[in-house]
């Protein structure tokens, strides 16, 4: 009786381990199953991520190519044209009646006008002179441009000691500050801009803020997809690429602040590394 | 009171804390599987105290003089349970064709265990054929909702997930602990003594079940994310 109770309780507690130990085997292979999956997943995601990064370069280097290209043919063929006008109006001036050299000088002084715009325009669009004359100086030519226009009152100040950022950088950033700028004149409805410069050793933040009519960002990024308009997306676009921390505050009738920071290029270069 | 301190109850402790922390599936917002699961714990919390009041004070109270045995109080309590397992497994599992079998199966299953409470082994016997069929079936479901797992197209981390805590807990038990109760009816009969030392097995995993269901109520449902 003794023996058959002790190998009762054997058997009993023999199969009871046997099953719990089967049991534990289920649940570590789907544990060890759904890590993998998880492990895969995130593969995918940075594949992904590595993918539209290369796309947006790309996207973004055939938009510089072109830019160049229009660039060259404004500085190249329509300065051109204008000269030719001018030396055309040149030559009709002493052989006009009295009565319309008034006009003629008028339209010579136009055609002056609409040179050094061509060449502004030209100078903006071309990679090379942006590059060449840095991001700083192009900001402040566009924020030239923009006051030259009269509608609007525009600051610029500059604090630390400037640096120059990779020369990609600089284009993308200053395509992004055009695009900025391009919004205040389109929506805003502004009549100051104030733009910020601030070097320091950590990083550069630049800001630009108007005193428009604002917009509630939300409600933009939603609608975006309704109005085919990808200005912000693609703001935010740009500025991940150069590893930029942008920032929008805005709200109805307050106005807008776009505030991008950015890492100090040898900070940017121990990232690389 | 002091008899509550026995290693035996000890699972009543993350059993309470459990029924505690399963309120919160009653805020809005918490989907209907996590409140069943929330009513099986306070049901198994009411059938535990009953059955165990019932062995120390209830059963010769107000004048009555019934037996001690609480059987009768375990074996209703394993179709409530069953009835509530199987509403949740019904909740999570997607396939049409699972949701039916699981319909079907436990319509079958109540009925054949009221069949066996009332007229095939009496409800203070231990109803060992309902009790086995009702741990095959929550065996089935439980892996049935891990394929499901294992086949979804989206990812969820499974230790956060409430749903995988009670399932793990409920799988881990019901297989765990069939040889024993298999066995268990026949010793019962055969050799009590022998039945009764052999319950810790029973004990130890009980208080398994009751650990994994305390995790599962400190853990927040998780939003599958797709791949």
């Amino acid at each position: 009786m003794q023996t058959s109770t002790f190998a009762t309780s054997l058997t009993i507690i023999i199969s009871t381990l046997l099953v719990m130990s089967l049991s534990a085997a289920v649940i570590y292979f789907l544990f060890l199953y759904q890590k993998k999956k998880f492990r895969h997943q995130q593969e995918l995601i940075e594949m992904r991520e590595a993918f539209n990064h290369v796309l947006l370069q790309s996207k973004l280097a055939i938009q510089e190519q072109t830019l160049n290209h229009i660039s060259k043919e404004l500085h190249a063929n329509f300065s051109h044209l204008v000269s030719l006008i001018n030396i055309n109006l040149s030559e009709i001036l002493p052989k006009s009646p009295a009565g319309q050299r008034e006009n003629i000088l008028e339209t010579k002084s136009l055609a002056k006008q609409l040179m050094s715009e061509l060449k502004a325009l030209s100078a903006n669009l071309n990679t090379d002179h942006i590059i060449n004359i840095g991001f700083v100086q192009a900001l402040q030519n566009e924020l030239n441009r923009l006051a030259k226009t009269g509608r609007y009152d525009v600051s610029i100040t500059k604090t630390g000691e400037e640096y120059r950022m990779q020369p990609e950088h600089e284009i993308i950033l200053f395509r992004l500050c055009q695009e900025v700028l391009n919004n205040v004149v389109k929506y805003a409805k502004a009549s100051k801009v104030v733009s910020k410069l601030s070097f320091s050793d950590d990083n550069f933040i630049l800001t630009i803020a108007d005193n428009g009519d604002g917009f509630d960002i939300d409600q933009a990024l939603k609608q975006s997809g309704e109005k085919q308009s990808t200005g912000l997306l693609n703001m935010r676009k740009r500025a991940s690429l150069i590893n930029a921390d942008l920032n929008i505050t805005s709200h109805s009738g307050d106005g807008t602040i776009v505030t991008i920071n950015i890492p100090h290029p040898q900070i940017l270069k121990t990232y690389a590394v | 009171m002091q008899r509550f301190f026995s290693y035996e109850y000890m699972y009543l402790l993350p059993l309470l804390l459990s029924a505690i922390l399963s309120l919160k599936t009653f805020r809005p917002g918490w989907p209907k599987q996590y409140r069943l699961f929330a009513v099986l714990i306070w049901t198994t919390l009411l059938a535990e105290a009953l059955a165990n009041l019932w062995i120390h004070k209830l059963h010769n109270m107000f004048g009555w003089d019934y037996s001690r045995n609480n059987l009768w109080i375990y074996n209703f309590y394993f179709l409530i349970r069953l009835v509530l397992l199987a509403s949740i497994f019904y909740q999570i599992l997607y396939e049409p064709r699972t949701k039916k079998i699981v319909y079907g199966v436990t319509i079958g299953l109540i009925v054949f265990g009221l069949a066996d409470y009332f007229i095939i082994q009496s409800p203070f016997q231990y109803n060992t054929y309902s009790v086995i069929s009702c741990h095959v079936t929550l065996i089935a479901l439980c892996l049935c909702y891990f394929r499901q797992l294992l086949q979804a197209p989206g990812i969820i981390v499974l230790h956060k997930e409430p749903m995988i805590w009670m399932t793990l807990g409920t799988f881990l038990y019901q297989s765990a602990s069939l040889p024993f109760l298999i066995m268990f009816g026949f010793l019962n009969l055969q050799h009590s003594p022998l039945a009764l030392s052999l319950l810790f097995i029973n004990d130890i995993f009980n208080f398994i079940i009751c650990t994994c269901y305390l995790i599962s109520f400190l853990c927040k449902p998780q939003h599958s994310q797709p791949l």
